[in-house]
């Protein structure tokens, strides 16, 4: 099996995240591009030792970005919103 | 908040302050609400972020504001609260700060001097008196008829007793003319009695038009001293060669130049303006004299950052904009020392023998004194007015008429002892 850490890169912490975990118990998190809902699940499951419901993926497509007159673009990525069982969370800010 | 008072030194004291963990905690709150309408960061709109993630990302901002915005306003608070009349802003140190614990910090306040003045009735002062006499007038109108002399042009060389009206330009040692030494329409008179040799000399026999080339050697007390004991070339420019016709002292020179009926008149102005000057004068003797016995006899400490906070106001009033360097501080510091630790305790005196004599200045005496300046320079009328319009500005006015009145209180009482000379004046150090 993959590494947990190589399939989830990262936690996003946007304003429409803080809503929907707010609202619903949902994290957003940016994930590997091959890496389907079960993996996801699985790897969220054991980085963050919590229950994971649902799963749900996106591909974002690359923002397009010019430096003067060379242009080029953001690579595609892959989102997953996935939600938790309701009295669990994720410490997002434990840095503190 | 609270606080315990400890005093450290004459006329310092000590507040021990400490604000209740939970207290901060509020505050805290209350800043890091404020951070976060200006915040933005990465994924939210400006103002968006939510609150626990300002606190996280602005933690040193948020404790920055905390310790700038509340400290200050805690201490001008228990200032108040233990009754305490700082003269100079209190100082804030060992500020004890970590999140979650109470904050405990020293503010260093220091009070005005309140001291019993001894021996202030009666003070012995000496009054020199001067009466005007007629060779001082007689001086003063020769004075006037030399500056108001009329020139006629001359038609030939300049000869001794001659003005000459030139423009010139000093040359430097290979002969360029020097940036900035231009002197146009200058009157030089031939034969008087100070006029340097070597310029009489280069002067005489000009005619109008001429241009020349003279070189002045300078006396080593020459009053310029870039110039004193060196010599200079000048390049000069004759303009006219004239003759100076003093006017004759009789109504007419009144009537022309002062607008004035006659010569008895304006000899009476001059001797009313040598009266005033004499008045003026004799006051600021037995003012200074008074001050000086008052001080002799009531010496004092004064708090040292009250004497800092002045020099450092006068340092920045005698400099200007200009940065000062650490050195040359330090000597304008040593320089103003003595004057303004003198003014201090007069000052503080003052307001001592006032109180101790119950004087006081009222509301409508510090009304008058506004419209006394007010009235004294119509064209500023407004602006003096406004500059008056705050509790501090008045209070401050209150201050120095409350001064002046214990001042001419103390003069009153004072023993004053004339003494009649004619001798040349004596230099009388102002009083402030």
């Amino acid at each position: 099996m993959k590494d947990a850490r190589t399939i989830v890169h990262r936690v996003l912490i946007t304003e429409k995240g803080t809503e929907l975990r707010e609202r619903r118990n949902q994290y957003h998190f940016e994930v590997a591009r091959d890496a389907n809902k079960i993996e996801i699940k699985r790897a969220v499951e054991t980085i963050f030792s919590v229950k994971v419901v649902d799963v749900r993926t996106m591909q974002q497509r690359g923002k397009e970005k010019r430096q003067g007159r060379f242009s080029g673009r953001r690579s595609d990525w892959k989102k997953a919103i996935v939600t938790l069982k309701p009295d669990q969370k994720i410490e997002l800010f434990e840095q503190i | 908040m609270n606080y315990k008072v400890r005093s450290t030194g004459t006329w310092q004291h000590t507040l021990d302050i400490d604000v209740p963990a939970d207290e901060v905690a509020r505050r805290l709150g209350d800043v890091a609400r404020q951070i976060q309408r200006q915040a933005s960061l990465p994924g939210f709109r400006r103002g968006r972020v939510p609150i626990d993630l300002v606190r996280q990302h602005f933690a040193h901002s948020v404790e920055q504001e905390f310790l700038e915005t509340f400290v200050p306003r805690i201490t001008s608070e228990a200032v108040d609260q233990a009754r305490l009349n700082p003269v100079v802003p209190p100082l804030v140190r060992n500020v004890r700060f970590s999140p979650g614990q109470p904050l405990r910090f020293e503010a260093v306040v220091d009070v005005r001097p309140e001291i019993e003045v001894k021996d202030y009735r009666r003070i012995p002062v000496r009054r020199t008196v001067r009466p005007v006499d007629e060779a001082q007038v007689q001086k003063v109108l020769a004075d006037l008829q030399e500056e108001s002399a009329v020139f006629a042009d001359l038609d030939r060389p300049a000869e001794r007793g001659d003005v000459v009206l030139l423009d010139s330009t000093r040359l430097d040692a290979g002969g360029r003319r020097l940036q900035g030494t231009r002197a146009k329409n200058r009157r030089i008179q031939l034969g008087a009695p100070d006029l340097l040799p070597d310029l009489e000399n280069g002067l005489l026999g000009a005619s109008a038009g001429q241009e020349r080339t003279i070189e002045v050697g300078y006396p080593p007390d020459y009053a310029v001293a870039e110039l004193a004991g060196h010599q200079a070339r000048y390049v000069i420019k004759v303009r006219k060669i004239q003759a100076k016709n003093l006017r004759e002292m009789d109504d007419n020179f009144a009537r022309e130049v002062f607008h004035l009926e006659s010569l008895e008149e304006l000899r009476s102005r001059v001797r009313l303006n040598l009266e005033m000057e004499e008045r003026v004068r004799s006051q600021r003797e037995v003012e200074a004299g008074v001050t000086e016995v008052l001080l002799s006899r009531n010496p004092m400490d004064l708090p040292e950052r009250l004497v800092e906070w002045m020099l450092e106001r006068v340092i920045r009033e005698a400099t200007g904009k200009r940065e000062v360097p650490d050195k040359l501080r330090a000597e304008l510091a040593e320089r103003y020392r003595p004057q303004v630790e003198r003014s201090l305790k007069r000052e503080v005196l003052l307001s001592s023998v006032a109180r101790q004599e119950k004087l006081d200045v009222t509301e409508e005496e510090t009304a008058e004194e506004i419209d006394r300046m007010a009235q004294a320079e119509p064209r500023q009328a407004a602006r003096v007015r406004a500059r008056y319009q705050t509790p501090e500005a008045r209070a401050n006015l209150r201050e120095s008429l409350l001064e002046r009145k214990a001042l001419d209180w103390l003069i009153n009482e004072a023993e004053v002892q004339d003494d009649v000379g004619t001798e040349s004046p004596i230099v009388v150090p102002a009083t402030r």
